[in-house]
């Protein structure tokens, strides 16, 4: 079996993908769902996520859909506003850091539209934003 | 021990329990059977002579006593404060033992010579976390005595920082212990939020790694037949699989992680992240 010898000989969707699956998966609550969001930010934040990843591009669309298209059972409100938080987290790290550059257009009108959804509902504290 | 020495004592213990300050510590002492004093405050009336009224110790009292408490500690013990805990997967932290490789200058170990440095010397070291998730090691006054003059003891320094500490083989290692971390940190979510109790749920005596993993156990090998299990309990034990194939590819990406699961699992509960 062939090992890889670096992180850069990795397939980056290969080590989101199951972060991904329990963003998609309709089981998660929001602290799984947390947890995941934050695995994201810590990869960004080490620089698993950079410019130079293996397969960067494929890795971008699924995370921008994942992210976009999360849902969680709400359960407290702070909780439910955390979650929303570590959502514009991860998409602030998206649009703002290296990998900014090798965003497709549709990625970043999804991630936009996810920010302005979460900027009207009218119910959350705002403390997040 | 005397009267002052056990009054010190008790200040010490309440400061352990109670918020820091004075403030919140009220302090009488019982020196004997039905005699409650700390300080009698005679009041004279002209008419019919004096009364004694009995007073708890005064706050300016307590202060000083505090205030001695805290001289004492810092002057015992220097502090330093890590900002995160990644720092600790990289190279301070050696499994259970946790002890932490400081250079004979008091200086923490460069990227460099982090190897020749914790083969070395090792200094015992008390390993605490605050509720503010930083590391606080405290070095005991019996270790080696620094020689450095900015660290001198009972100053609070700051010796690392995250950039300035990377193990040899830096990168791959420190993503290593991060993904790692991160598995165990998803993983120990799921299996607390597991909904087991749902009435919906069929679990039958064959799906061994659905009721582990319910029951908070680790599975050691993931079961690829679904045979008997109910289609929530496949798809938990889908997303489990899925992890454990993710640490079995990062198995083979070269770069030693040092650190325990118990240690990993413990730094990111405490972990404070965004």
């Amino acid at each position: 079996m062939h090992c890889p010898v670096d992180f850069d000989n990795v397939d980056l969707p290969v080590l989101l993908n199951p972060f991904f699956s329990i963003l998609r998966s309709p089981l998660s609550t929001g602290p799984i769902i947390s947890a995941a969001l934050s695995a994201l930010h810590s990869f960004f934040s080490c620089g698993l996520i950079n410019s130079n990843s293996r397969s960067l591009d494929q890795a971008l669309v699924e995370l921008s859909s994942t992210v976009s298209h999360c849902k969680f059972e709400t359960s407290d409100t702070s909780g439910d506003e955390v979650v929303l938080f570590k959502i514009l987290t991860v998409i602030y790290d998206c649009l703002c850091g290296d990998v900014a550059s090798s965003l497709g257009d549709v990625e970043v009108c999804e991630m936009l539209e996810t920010v302005l959804t979460t900027c009207c509902q009218m119910r959350l504290s705002g403390k997040s934003l | 021990m005397t009267r002052d020495e056990s009054i010190k004592l008790t200040v010490k213990s309440l400061l352990e329990v109670v918020q820091t300050g004075a403030k919140n510590i009220e302090i009488s002492v019982m020196e004997g059977y039905s005699k409650v004093t700390v300080r009698q405050v005679i009041v004279y009336y002209s008419w019919f002579g004096s009364c004694i009224l009995l007073k708890n110790m005064e706050l300016a009292e307590i202060e000083a006593i505090v205030s001695e408490i805290e001289r004492e500690k810092e002057a015992g013990q220097l502090s330093i404060v890590i900002f995160t805990p990644l720092i600790l997967n990289d190279c301070s932290l050696r499994g259970r033992t946790q002890e932490v490789a400081v250079g004979s200058d008091g200086c923490w170990p460069s990227c460099d010579d982090t190897e020749s440095i914790c083969r070395r010397e090792f200094w015992p070291v008390d390993l605490t976390f605050n509720t503010k998730m930083l590391c606080r090691l405290s070095i005991p006054r019996s270790g080696p005595s620094i020689s450095r003059p900015d660290l001198a003891m009972g100053k609070r320094v700051l010796l690392m920082t995250p950039s300035s500490i990377r193990p040899k083989d830096g990168r791959n290692s420190c993503i290593k212990n991060v993904i790692y971390s991160e598995i165990l940190s998803v993983m120990f979510v799921m299996r607390k939020n597991s909904r087991w109790a749902s009435p919906m749920r069929y679990i039958g005596a064959r799906d061994s790694d659905v009721l582990g993993s319910n029951l908070g156990l680790r599975i050691s090998s993931p079961v690829h037949t679904n045979i008997g299990m109910s289609a929530k309990g496949s798809i938990e034990a889908e997303l489990m699989r899925n992890f454990q194939e993710l640490k079995r590819i990062i198995k083979g990406i070269s770069g030693k992680s040092d650190i325990s699961q118990e240690a990993g699992l413990i730094l990111y509960a405490l972990s404070c992240r965004f």
